[in-house]
């Protein structure tokens, strides 16, 4: 059973040496050229394994597949497709493109590119929807044809003073900003996050964005034109089934002037007339008051009491 | 380029390895020479038994009447040479063959390396080797990592508690084996071998430290010492590494003994040896 997950940095000499045996077939199109996977050093791979969004499939121990994107402005640049060579043709490339191209949810674009010779790649990339944009000459030899397909850019919506779009792996560092917060945390009583919680977090949601088509938004300030927080529906399951909930996270300098209720309220009509949910929840954690006057506003009520992990939550409700 | 079809690349785990083989492959495609890179745990490793189980004619008919269910599976995937029988188990199941958990755990009690006699396995490694010298002649340049020392090494030592002059002997005769490939042996060491060891530890998953203390502390050789944990562990690859180098120059085949320390002194080294221009 192979799986696809994030890479970590101590996988840099395995994707490295995976890359070497899968560009054999492609230095062999193009004799004579320096291509650049063949001569990567670990290093640089360790550097983009940091830098990047590096994918690995792993079947038992051994790492057989590996697929790398990055996010500039509004375009994933994909790259570094391989595959062992001892199970390519068994739909691997495609599993972790589509892979890839979820974790980038949201995107305007998605590029790539392959070398001109190198049929089995374009057949590949065209099957997956990308279409040739432009070629590009590197070499007597080589000649890079560049393809591209329109991201699907998932639900916008915009109140008075906010945006909300889907969430991006680029946001990490605005996000990571609201979870170290010492008001926020204060509020959960949880410690501000660390670098590997906050990745954990953020895969989570993109996860649950990629797999229901929603999740929580990036809530972008129009004035500020910045992330200040989020908010958006979460899926759960609890004692009685699973319920859809409704969660809001605001940097602390953007309390108390009805911000989490203006997108709380845009979440609220976008679940019930959109999408047809028919029931939302919020668990909020008892005495965080101020959470609670928004949960009122937005239109919930108080149903119970639930203890979640030994500690004590007012379950809020609220009903198409 | 200096004629070589073979390179070998050995060492303790943390030396750079894979590392280097790659870089090897890498350089030696840029410069437009035939390569063939296989890596530790490849399910199609032509030199090694990667995840294959033996069995002799008899034992393998008495398996196929135990578990009917997957004897079809079984009888068309085995391979017969003399008396001998192999199944690639792990590569099977990859491949989707529908064997299920009790058939799998069989076959894995019976893999090469945890066949009882030293023998046995010394005699199916040598006969491995050379098929692989036979198919692999006027091909690609083969690169192979830690097939050729360490993992014959580390069975004989640790799981048989092989004594040294029996063990080196094995290698003479693997060293024998492949000599018409003109092969050249690339061993890295560094001289403190904790350090080594620490490092690779820190950067592999906890699963792999904890797998290599059992296995070089928890049989034969780890009785006999006593030794065990991570000090037993570093006691074994410094005893195997001390072998390993008395051992290179009794072996009869080109040998380069890099000191490995910054992991970037070896692919210069190799490069310049094989006459490849670097880049």
């Amino acid at each position: 059973m192979i799986e696809i997950q994030p890479a970590a940095l101590a996988d840099a000499e395995a994707i490295l040496g995976l890359q070497v045996l899968a560009y054999q077939s492609e230095a062999a199109l193009y004799p004579g050229e320096p291509l650049p996977p063949l001569t990567q050093t670990v290093a640089e791979m360790r550097r983009d394994i940091e830098r990047q969004v590096v994918l690995k499939a792993v079947d038992g121990d051994a790492i057989v597949g590996s697929v790398r994107a990055n996010l500039s402005e509004d375009v994933c640049r994909i790259g570094r497709l391989i595959v062992h060579p001892g199970i390519q043709r068994r739909g691997l490339g495609t599993r972790l493109m589509t892979a890839i191209e979820a974790r980038f949810a949201g995107v305007g674009r998605y590029e790539l590119f392959t070398g001109e010779r190198s049929a089995r790649n374009l057949r590949l990339y065209e099957r997956l929807g990308y279409r040739r944009q432009r070629v590009e000459a590197l070499t007597p030899v080589v000649t890079l044809v560049y393809l591209d397909k329109p991201g699907q850019p998932g639900p916008v919506l915009e109140t008075e003073r906010l945006i909300l779009r889907s969430m991006r792996p680029d946001d990490f560092e605005a996000l990571w900003r609201i979870f170290t917060d010492a008001h926020v945390m204060a509020a959960f009583a949880a410690e501000p996050f660390d670098h590997a919680q906050m990745s954990d977090w953020l895969g989570r949601n993109l996860a649950h964005q990629a797999e229901h088509g929603w999740g929580l938004f990036s809530v972008i300030h129009k004035g500020q034109g910045e992330l200040i927080g989020n908010c958006g529906l979460e899926s759960m399951s609890l004692p009685d089934g699973t319920v859809i909930e409704l969660g809001y996270d605001l940097r602390s300098p953007f309390w108390g002037q009805g911000l989490a209720t203006e997108a709380g309220c845009a979440v609220r009509d976008f679940a019930f007339n959109q999408i047809g949910l028919p029931r939302l929840i919020s668990l909020i954690r008892a005495g965080n008051v101020r959470s609670r006057r928004a949960a009122e506003k937005i239109g919930m009520r108080l149903e119970t009491t639930v203890e979640r992990w030994g500690v004590p939550y007012w379950r809020y409700e609220l009903t198409r | 380029m200096r004629r070589c079809n073979l390179i070998l690349i050995e060492g303790v785990p943390g030396s750079g390895k894979t590392t280097l083989a790659a870089a090897i492959a890498g350089q030696l495609t840029v410069a437009g020479v035939p390569t063939r890179l296989v890596l530790e745990g490849d399910l199609n490793h032509p030199a090694d038994y990667e995840m294959v189980a033996h069995y002799n004619a008899l034992d393998f008919a008495d398996l196929l009447r135990r578990f009917p269910e997957a004897s079809g599976v079984l009888a068309r995937h085995v391979e017969i040479q003399g008396d001998d029988r192999f199944v690639a188990y792990r590569r099977l199941a990859q491949q989707g063959a529908g064997l299920d958990d009790a058939v799998l755990a069989e076959l894995a009690q019976h893999d090469v390396y945890e066949t009882p006699s030293p023998e046995t396995y010394g005699r199916l490694a040598i006969q491995r080797w050379e098929r692989f010298v036979a198919e692999a002649q006027g091909g690609p340049v083969v690169i192979l990592e830690s097939c050729f020392l360490q993992n014959p090494l580390t069975v004989l030592l640790a799981k048989h508690n092989l004594a040294p002059a029996p063990a080196v002997a094995h290698l003479q005769r693997l060293s024998a084996a492949v000599r018409p490939l003109d092969p050249l042996l690339v061993y890295l060491w560094q001289p403190d071998t904790r350090a080594t060891l620490e490092h690779a530890a820190a950067e592999r998953p906890a699963d792999w430290l904890n797998f290599v203390i059992g296995y070089v502390t928890g049989q034969a050789w780890g009785r006999a010492t006593g030794q065990a944990g991570f000090e037993g562990m570093v006691a074994f690859y410094e005893m195997r590494k001390a072998l390993e180098l008395d051992a290179l120059p009794l072996l009869g085949i080109t040998t380069l003994a890099v000191e490995n320390s910054d992991q970037t002194a070896a692919l210069p080294a190799v490069l310049a040896h094989l006459e490849v221009g670097a880049p």
